[in-house]
C-alpha cells in the first residue's frame, strides 16, 4: 500500500490509501452520555472524502459558473467601449455637440459636414457595439453546446466506472476507480453545477436541479435546442422527450448562459435605443426644410427587431450636406434654424422607458447595469474562486493527514472549528449592526 | 481622511480572518484556536468603537463600508470551512457533537 501511495504521489486526483480500520463504539455511561473512545478512521475518511467532496463539487460548480460569467461579461462590457470614450454615449454627446455649433451658422457647409460625420459615426457605433454583442451571443450559445459534448462524455464515462465499481463489490477496495469517480464527478460538477451523492456500493449519482445526469449506471445526454421565441434552452434527455435546465444548470454552462442572457438584454435595450432615437430625430428632420427648400429626409434607417445592428446614417444627406433641414418653412431662408432648434430638444425630450427618461438618460441606465453587473460578477467569481481554494486546500490537506496519528485529537479539531464558527455568527451580526447604521 | 478605529480594527479583524483561513485548510487547530481568541477579542473592541460617533467623512464612510463588506467576505469563507469540517466530524463521530455538553475546557467530563 505504501508503494501503491509513493508512486501515486504525484498522479492528479490520487488520494493517499491507509489501512482502514474502525474503533469500538463510544461506550454509554450512566444518563445516557457517551464517553468517546477515539474517531473510527475509516469513518472519517469515508465522512472527508464523500461530504467535503460534495461541499468541494459545489464550490467548483460556483466557481466556474461566476468565472465563465464574469468572462463573458468583461467581453461584452468590452464591446461598449466606454472606457475608451468612444462608445455609444460619447457619439450620441458628440452628435447633439455639432447639431448645438451648427446653430452659429445653419448653413454653412462645414458644420454640416461636421454634422455628417457625427451621424455617421453615431449611426456606425451603435450598429458596431449591437453586431459585436450579438456576435458574442452566438459565441456563448456555440460554447454551451459544445460544452454539452463534452459533459455526455464524461458522463458516460462515469457510468462506466460505476459499473466497474459495482462490479468490484468493494468501493473502499476499488481505490483507483473511486479516484477517477471523484475526478469525473468534480469535471462534471464544474461544467453543470451538478450535485453528487453516492450510492452505498460507492456508484456516484449526479443531479442537475434534481434531475440526474448519472444516476448509477444509467447516463442521459445533455443537448441544446430552440424555444418558440427561437431561444437556445438546455436539456437533459428524458425517455423520448427533454426536460428544460436552462434557469437551472450552473457551472461553466450555467455562467456562459447566464452572460448570455444578460447580453440578449443589453442588446433588446440598445434597438430600443436605436429605434426611438432614429424614430424621434427622422420625425422631427420630417419637419424640417433643407437649403433646396425640400422637406427634410430621415436621417437614420434601421430594421425592425435589430434596429441597432442595422442603423445607419442617410447616404444622400451624408453625401450633400445641403439636404439637412434646419428651416421651419421652405421659403424661410438660409439663417432659419427653427428646426435645428428642434432636433436639439430631442436630446432632453423624455421618450424613453415610458417617457420617464431622455436618451442620455436612458443610455446611462443601460451602460450603469453593464459596469455593474460586470464588476458584481467579477466581485462574485473571486469569491467563489477563493471558496473553491479553501475547500481544495482542506481536501488536500484532510486526503494527505496521517488520521492514525490525529485520530486521538480530532475532539480538540471539532472544538476549535466548532469555536470558530461561533466567532464568525458572532461577528455576522456586529457586521450587520455595523452596516445597518450607516 | 482621518482613520477611524473602526477601520483599524477591521482592517485587523481581515487579517487575523485570512489567517483563520490559512489555519483551517491546513487543519492547524492549535493555531486556529488562538486566532479564535484574538478575533473574539478584536470584535469586543469592534464593539466598543461602534459607540462612537461615525465620521461625517463620506470617504471615511465608504471606507468603513468597504472594509466591512469585504470582511463580510473572508467570514464567508471561514464559515464554509468551518462548517465543513464539523459537518465531517460530527458525521464521522456523533458521540463528539455535543463536545461542550460532556467535556470542559480542561477535557474533563463535565457531571450532569
Amino acid at each position: 500500500m505504501t508503494s501503491h501511495n509513493v508512486s501515486n504521489a504525484s498522479t492528479e486526483g490520487f488520494h493517499r490509501r491507509s489501512v482502514e480500520r474502525e474503533l469500538p463504539a463510544s461506550r454509554l455511561i450512566a444518563g445516557g452520555a457517551s464517553v468517546g473512545q477515539g474517531v473510527g478512521i475509516s469513518r472519517i475518511r469515508r465522512a472527508s472524502d464523500e461530504l467535503l467532496g460534495m461541499r468541494w463539487m459545489e464550490a467548483q460548480g460556483d466557481a466556474s459558473f461566476s468565472g465563465a460569467e464574469s468572462a463573458g461579461l468583461s467581453t461584452v462590457e468590452t464591446y461598449f467601449n466606454e472606457t475608451n470614450q468612444i462608445g455609444v454615449n460619447q457619439v450620441v454627446e458628440e452628435f447633439f455637440n455639432a447639431l448645438g455649433s451648427a446653430t452659429s451658422d445653419p448653413s454653412d457647409i462645414g458644420h454640416r459636414q461636421t454634422l455628417n460625420r457625427a451621424g455617421f459615426n453615431l449611426a456606425d457605433t451603435v450598429s458596431r457595439t449591437a453586431t459585436n454583442i450579438d456576435t458574442a451571443i452566438t459565441d456563448f450559445e456555440l460554447g454551451i453546446e459544445a460544452t454539452t459534448t463534452s459533459v455526455n462524455r464524461l458522463t458516460t464515462e462515469l457510468a462506466s466506472v460505476n459499473r466497474a465499481i459495482n462490479e468490484s463489490g468493494d468501493a473502499l477496495g476499488a481505490g483507483d476507480m473511486v479516484d477517477r469517480r471523484d475526478q469525473l464527478a468534480q469535471e462534471i460538477a464544474s461544467l453543470t453545477g451538478g450535485n453528487i451523492s453516492f450510492t452505498d456500493s460507492g456508484m456516484a449519482n449526479l443531479y442537475v436541479g434534481g434531475h440526474a445526469l448519472v444516476a448509477g449506471l444509467e447516463q442521459r445526454d445533455m443537448t441544446v435546442g430552440v424555444d418558440a421565441n427561437n431561444d437556445q434552452t438546455i436539456l437533459i434527455e428524458a425517455g423520448s422527450g427533454h426536460l428544460n435546465v436552462t434557469s437551472i444548470v450552473g457551472g461553466d454552462i450555467g455562467g456562459t448562459n447566464s452572460a448570455k442572457e444578460k447580453a440578449v438584454e443589453y442588446l433588446a435595450d440598445l434597438n430600443t435605443f436605436a429605434g426611438d432615437f432614429a424614430v424621434a430625430m427622422n420625425a422631427q428632420h420630417n419637419t424640417g426644410f433643407d437649403l433646396n427648400g425640400t422637406a427634410g429626409g430621415d436621417l437614420f434607417g434601421t430594421t425592425a427587431g435589430s434596429e441597432a445592428s442595422s442603423m445607419e446614417f442617410s447616404q444622400a444627406i451624408y453625401d450633400d450636406a445641403k439636404l439637412w433641414a434646419f428651416g421651419a418653412a421652405a421659403t424661410s431662408g438660409v439663417g432659419d434654424d427653427t428646426n435645428l432648434e428642434a432636433m436639439i430638444n430631442v436630446e432632453s425630450a423624455q421618450l424613453f422607458s415610458g417617457g420617464s427618461e431622455t436618451s442620455g438618460q436612458f443610455l446611462a441606465t443601460l451602460l450603469g447595469s453593464v459596469a455593474s453587473d460586470t464588476a458584481q460578477s467579477a466581485t462574485n467569481a473571486s469569491q467563489a474562486s477563493a471558496h473553491n481554494a479553501d475547500l481544495a486546500g482542506l481536501m488536500k490537506s484532510l486526503t494527505s493527514v496521517d488520521l492514525d496519528q490525529e485520530a486521538t485529537s480530532l475532539i480538540e479539531f471539532q472544538a476549535a472549528y466548532q469555536a470558530s464558527a461561533k466567532v464568525i455568527r458572532a461577528a455576522d451580526e456586529l457586521l450587520q449592526s455595523l452596516l445597518a447604521v450607516m | 481622511m482621518i482613520v477611524d478605529s473602526r477601520l483599524t480594527l477591521l482592517g485587523q479583524l481581515i487579517d487575523v480572518t485570512e489567517r483563520q483561513i490559512q489555519a483551517a485548510r491546513t487543519l492547524r487547530h492549535g493555531d486556529l484556536d488562538e486566532l479564535n481568541s484574538i478575533h473574539s477579542d478584536l470584535l469586543f473592541q469592534l464593539t466598543v468603537a461602534m459607540q462612537e460617533a461615525l465620521p461625517e467623512d463620506q470617504e471615511a464612510l465608504d471606507a468603513i463600508r468597504e472594509k466591512a463588506n469585504e470582511l463580510g467576505r473572508s467570514q464567508e469563507r471561514l464559515a464554509t470551512l468551518a462548517g465543513s469540517v464539523v459537518s465531517i466530524l460530527e458525521r464521522a463521530n456523533p458521540a463528539a457533537a455535543a463536545p461542550t455538553n460532556l467535556y470542559a475546557k480542561s477535557g474533563r467530563l463535565r457531571v450532569g
